[in-house]
């Protein structure tokens, strides 16, 4: 068939179900051409930038904390460290330890909501996790009660399980003592068995044949599997500190979308996420995480997305495994935060949120009052590689029934967890006024 | 004298617009809503439930003066995600004219 007697067909999912906020999804094909992908991002931004301008950096962790409620620690904790970056501050090994157990929590919270509850129903042909409960009572039981594991977790260090209370500026406002953690001893061995289950159970899955040729991005740590610190590694050559991330990735403005979105400059677009982390620093998993990859057939670097369930559920068992060693290991930190000079300062830092690099930067002036603050999101990251994924993906499967090709765009996007909310506090308010 | 008031339990945030919540937590309404986390965690609350049904905001404010906090400081404090509540809006005008 010529282009020129070629049917046009338009997929369109007007709202994305299963992903953290508002989105929907528009694919044009003619015949079996793609000609137009948009993720559309229609959520209303949040200038939360902005919202931040005025505020001393004390109130950052309170205030950014509230950009996600699935993934608040991430914000808490890029934020305080590019804030402790600014004021040259140093903070306590034992409190660097407790804010690596304060992301695992996060981490179990988030990827087992993920794994089980968003992604499972697209493999195991459900609309939602309720419907595959019927079916599947024991599976989605078992997401359930890890799940809750991570919570106890970040209920236990933070006072409540959404928008945690104790991250500060300079450590916590108060630290558990070792008894307090070692009452989540016996879940977390409990949650790491489960999660090695999960692991075989997801593996298991049938995934698309369909691999791309991804520029991986993630924090890369000389020893430890990547949380709080780092460079910024990529497998194509990047390899930089976190505070030339500006130098290398820009953020641009779409019509299409209420997010900005992210590209590494004069390269295009790149992915950050479980799948970055783990081809980049699968030899710093410990061995029952690198073991459970192997027995679920992964392989380096895993370049199929939809592959990403397996590896939430590796970083599942390592989430539980790293939890339950600095429990082992912990001693109280003398104080639980390090005093603080007030000064003018700027800097950056960027953590490894579930879904990926989370990069801020602050300056703040003597009295500590913000001037200038800047978030780029993981999903913010990832969406021009949704969107890239996507153009490939559909010309795949172009053959098939619209319904079919729907689901599968759906479950392409679900691949990436994307949590649209927090990638759409962006904007910068300009007002015109004519005399 | 306000014996509801917790004062300060020597937290070096001290004179950071963190002080001292914990007795804006008593004023202004935590029985009601979390439970208190933030004072049991050594540190102020910082109303993220939002006012309660009467609170003294004025009894607030003084206190905050008291303790050494600028007009500024005390504005930011009721601005918080709760500055729509009309008790707190109105508090902090009232620090911006005072």
């Amino acid at each position: 068939m010529s282009d020129g007697a070629a049917k046009s067909r338009t997929i369109k999912v007007d709202y994305l179900a299963r992903v953290e906020g508002e989105g929907a999804l528009f694919v044009k094909l003619k015949g079996d051409r793609v000609t137009d992908v948009k993720l559309k991002i229609f959520e209303p931004p949040r200038f939360f930038e902005a919202l931040l301008c005025g505020r001393h950096f004390f109130e950052t962790p309170d205030i950014v904390a509230r950009i996600c409620g699935i993934c608040p620690i991430a914000y808490q904790m890029s934020a305080v460290h590019a804030i402790e970056r600014a004021l040259g501050v140093t903070i306590d090994p034992a409190v660097r330890q407790l804010r690596r157990l304060f992301y695992c929590g996060e981490w179990i919270e988030s990827h087992t909501l993920h794994v089980f509850m968003l992604h499972a129903p697209d493999f195991l042909g459900y609309p939602d996790a309720i419907q595959m409960a019927r079916d599947h009572r024991a599976l989605v039981e078992q997401g359930l009660r890890l799940k809750k594991i991570g919570n106890r977790i970040v209920q236990l260090m933070g006072g409540r399980e959404i928008h945690p209370v104790s991250a500060a500026v300079g450590g916590f406002y108060r630290v558990p003592t070792a008894g307090e953690l070692r009452t989540l001893v016996e879940d977390l061995k409990w949650a790491l068995e489960a999660s090695l289950q999960t692991a075989k159970l997801v593996a298991a899955f049938e995934f698309p044949d369909f691999e791309q040729d991804y520029e991986f991005v993630s924090l890369c740590h000389p020893e430890e599997y990547p949380f709080n610190e780092g460079r910024l590694v990529s497998n194509k050559g990047l390899d930089i500190e976190v505070a030339e991330y500006e130098d290398h990735f820009v953020e641009q403005h779409v019509r299409h979308s209420n997010a900005l979105q992210s590209q590494l400059r004069g390269r295009g677009s790149y992915m950050v996420g479980p799948l970055a982390r783990f081809n980049l620093n699968f030899a710093r998993l410990p061995e029952v995480a690198q073991q459970a990859a192997r027995e679920c057939g992964l392989t380096l670097p895993c370049r199929n997305p939809f592959r990403s369930i397996v590896v939430r559920a590796v970083e599942l068992v390592f989430a539980c495994w790293e939890a339950l060693r600095i429990i082992e290991l912990y001693e109280r930190p003398a104080s639980p935060r390090a005093e603080l000079p007030v000064r003018a300062g700027e800097g950056s830092a960027a953590t490894e949120a579930p879904r990926g690099l989370l990069y801020h930067r602050y300056g703040f002036d003597d009295q500590g009052l913000i001037h200038f603050a800047k978030i780029v999101p993981p999903t913010s990251q990832n969406q021009k590689r949704i969107e890239d994924d996507l153009w490939q993906f559909v010309t795949q499967l172009a053959g098939r029934p619209s319904e079919e090709l729907t689901w599968k765009c759906e479950q392409a996007v679900r691949n990436y967890d994307p949590c649209i909310s927090c990638a759409t506090h962006f904007l910068r308010l300009h007002i015109e006024r004519e005399c | 004298v306000l014996s509801w008031i917790r004062i300060g339990t020597g937290d070096p945030l001290i004179g950071t617009p963190h002080a001292d919540h914990g007795m804006f937590s008593r004023a202004v309404g935590y029985d009601q809503n979390c439970g208190a986390i933030c004072p049991s965690f050594n540190r102020g609350c910082y109303s993220c439930y939002g006012p309660m049904e009467s609170p003294n905001t004025l009894s607030v404010s003084t206190q905050f003066r008291i303790l050494g906090q600028s007009d500024e400081q005390i504005a930011r404090t009721f601005r918080g995600f709760n500055v729509r509540a009309w008790q707190f809006r109105k508090a902090s005008e009232e620090c911006e004219r005072s």
